[in-house]
């Protein structure tokens, strides 16, 4: 391989081909671990591939390389890769310009005066222009209904946030950031201050968006409903009347999904309950436009049981059962020592069914106290049994 | 992966299409690929940053045209993005304790797995993870993304000439590693797979040059 890198000279060496052989093996087990989650995925977001109408929309290629502009190439640390729709930016259209008559350029500039002042009165009915200029569109227009900057936004201090919605709040969200597609969506909509989350307008919901995430408990047993709370603030303050999206993304699983949604108070808190959890998940709230909060990993811990039964007159059967753990998971027979510690005494796996057995000797466990301790996987967290003693041989 | 591309053409025509086997193919080929080049890069959560990458390639498929190539390239690129925008939000929101990775568990307590998994891809990536920034992921975008130089450069930006020098360093720095003189040797003993040593000089043989690797080498 390295000799590929090096056009096949001679001085490939042996430990850089085997090291590339390496890096570039089949998938391992946990690589492909996700394959059913990527196919829902796939599954859920290819609607338009099966359209052909979709696919006649958009008849721009990315052809597989970052758009170009200009002449350049378009990418840029921290963006994505730009994907054209309808007809790429050349210089055709500049040479047509070129060849305009006159009359089409006093046309073009008229037209673009009348969308100037279009757009700003547009801009000024929307309520969507700084508080100074809102005010002065109010005085001239204000006959025809233009709002003062304060009809809409109550005290000053908030514009430049004006009917943002929860598009608005995209640009809290760092990850997005010159993301093309994403921009788009985060597109402030005509109607945006009418939408039911008019709210993040209120008079001190300035600043970015901050929502963020917790769990009363993050180490649960197996089969408990988590709640995870949550709270949507601007510079400090409450947003209410936001829907947020509570998603999970399952141990093990590279996808996430939704698993619940609510509305903010009037304080901007929200909690919303998930499906009882039978193993370790990590959860995220998220809002329109991109915006998420940190993730709350929640561990589950598997319920152990062991039972002591006499198995001969020398011996005892522990028997271990377990709900929520997986075959082949190791558990570890303890002994509790004289200063209260435990110690692992031996190993076993689980089999398919969850249970697997200790056989003690009473002799040398006789008075001795034992338990069984799960260990932890990607799945589960670690988890201890009851408690049982070793009665001395009869 | 030049054996595969027919096979992936026709995969990436048929989830082009919206066929789920053709998807399949696709991410069963690239995926392992992608988490090997994220975990470069040093992301700390390369599932998540590769289900975001999938999820964008998803939606902007039914824009795409190309071959394998193309489609790798763009995925790469995708998914370079998406682990620069996965760092930023990560130094923004400083991680609390209730926010560990998922994967920081599966490191820590699936032994058997990573033994059985492939602890010599992990210590393969570990030996890349080692190279100064530039030279890590010029080396992952060359080998484990297998790009041809001048598509490395576009993605990161640089240089096709800026990349050579990167992968000339990268690579004379993996070559002085004990682990990857351990492996030639091991592979000149097994004698199997790469020519035996005195066929080869590596660069760090005694009597030979160590700088002997020129630049037009390289590529």
């Amino acid at each position: 391989m390295s000799s590929d890198l090096t056009d096949g000279a001679a001085s490939a060496d042996p430990g850089i081909d085997q090291l590339f052989r390496i890096l570039t093996a089949g998938p391992t087990r946990n690589e492909l671990a996700g394959e059913r989650d990527a196919l829902a995925m796939f599954r859920a977001n290819a609607g338009p591939l099966a359209s052909p109408a979709a696919r006649h929309r958009a008849p721009a290629a990315v052809n597989g390389t970052p758009a170009v502009a200009n002449g350049t190439p378009a990418v840029a640390k921290g963006t994505t890769v730009p994907i054209p729709v309808g007809r790429p930016a050349t210089e055709k259209r500049h040479d047509r310009r070129v060849q305009w008559p006159g009359r089409w350029s006093m046309r073009l500039a008229a037209a673009g005066v009348i969308a100037i002042v279009g757009g700003t009165a547009a801009a000024a009915y929307a309520s969507a222009l700084p508080a100074p200029v809102q005010d002065l569109a109010h005085k001239v227009l204000g006959i025809v209904g233009v709002p003062a900057s304060h009809h809409h936004l109550g005290t000053a201090g908030t514009h430049g946030h004006h009917g943002s919605g929860p598009a608005g709040l995209s640009g809290s969200s760092p990850g997005r950031h010159g993301h093309p597609s994403q921009t788009a969506k985060a597109s402030p909509s005509p109607h945006a201050h009418a939408s039911p989350t008019a709210s993040l307008s209120s008079p001190k919901a300035t600043g970015p968006a901050v929502l963020a995430a917790s769990a009363s408990s993050t180490d649960i047993a197996a089969g408990t409903v988590p709640v995870i709370d949550g709270q949507l603030t601007r510079s400090g303050t409450g947003v209410k009347g936001v829907t947020v999206t509570l998603v999970e993304r399952l141990a093990g699983h590279p996808f996430w999904h939704v698993a619940g949604t609510g509305q903010t108070t009037s304080g901007g808190n929200v909690a919303i309950a998930a499906k009882p959890l039978a193993e370790n998940a990590a959860f995220r709230l998220r809002i329109p436009g991109g915006v998420h909060s940190a993730s709350v990993l929640i561990t589950v811990r598997p319920q152990v049981t062991v039972v002591l039964t006499e198995s001969s007159a020398l011996r005892d059967l522990l028997a271990v059962t377990t709900q929520f753990a997986n075959r082949g998971n190791v558990v570890w027979l303890q002994v509790q020592s004289a200063s209260g510690s435990w110690i692992n005494v031996r190993s076993k796996r689980l089999t398919a069914a969850g249970t697997t057995w200790f056989s003690l000797s009473r002799q040398r466990f006789k008075d001795k106290t034992v338990d069984v301790m799960l260990v932890a996987t990607v799945r589960h967290g670690s988890a201890s049994s009851n408690t049982a003693t070793v009665e001395a041989p009869s | 992966m030049a054996s595969q591309t027919n096979v992936l053409d026709d995969a990436l025509a048929r989830a082009s299409n919206g066929d789920e086997a053709g998807f399949l193919e696709l991410w069963r080929a690239l995926q392992p690929r992608l988490l090997r080049y994220l975990r470069v890069v040093g992301c700390d959560d390369p599932d998540d940053v590769a289900s975001e990458t999938w999820l964008q390639v998803v939606r902007d498929l039914h824009r795409f045209s190309g071959g394998e190539e193309d489609f790798r390239r763009w995925l790469f690129t995708i998914g370079r993005h998406r682990a620069v925008d996965a760092a930023r939000a990560r130094a923004r929101r400083p991680v609390g304790p209730s926010s560990v990775g998922l994967d920081i568990l599966a490191d820590s307590h699936l032994v058997e797995d990573q033994v059985l998994d492939g602890m010599s891809i992990q210590h393969a990536v570990a030996l890349l993870t080692g190279l100064s920034k530039d030279q890590a992921e010029a080396v992952a975008l060359r080998v484990i993304a297998g790009l041809d130089t001048p598509d490395v450069a576009r993605i990161l930006g640089k240089t096709s000439g800026a990349i050579r020098v990167a992968l000339h360093r990268g690579l004379k720095t993996l070559a002085a590693d004990p682990s990857v003189q351990a492996l030639a040797h091991r592979t000149a003993a097994s004698g199997s797979g790469a020519r035996p040593p005195a066929a080869g000089p590596s660069p760090r043989r005694a009597g030979t040059d160590p700088t002997h690797w020129s630049l037009e080498e390289v590529d």
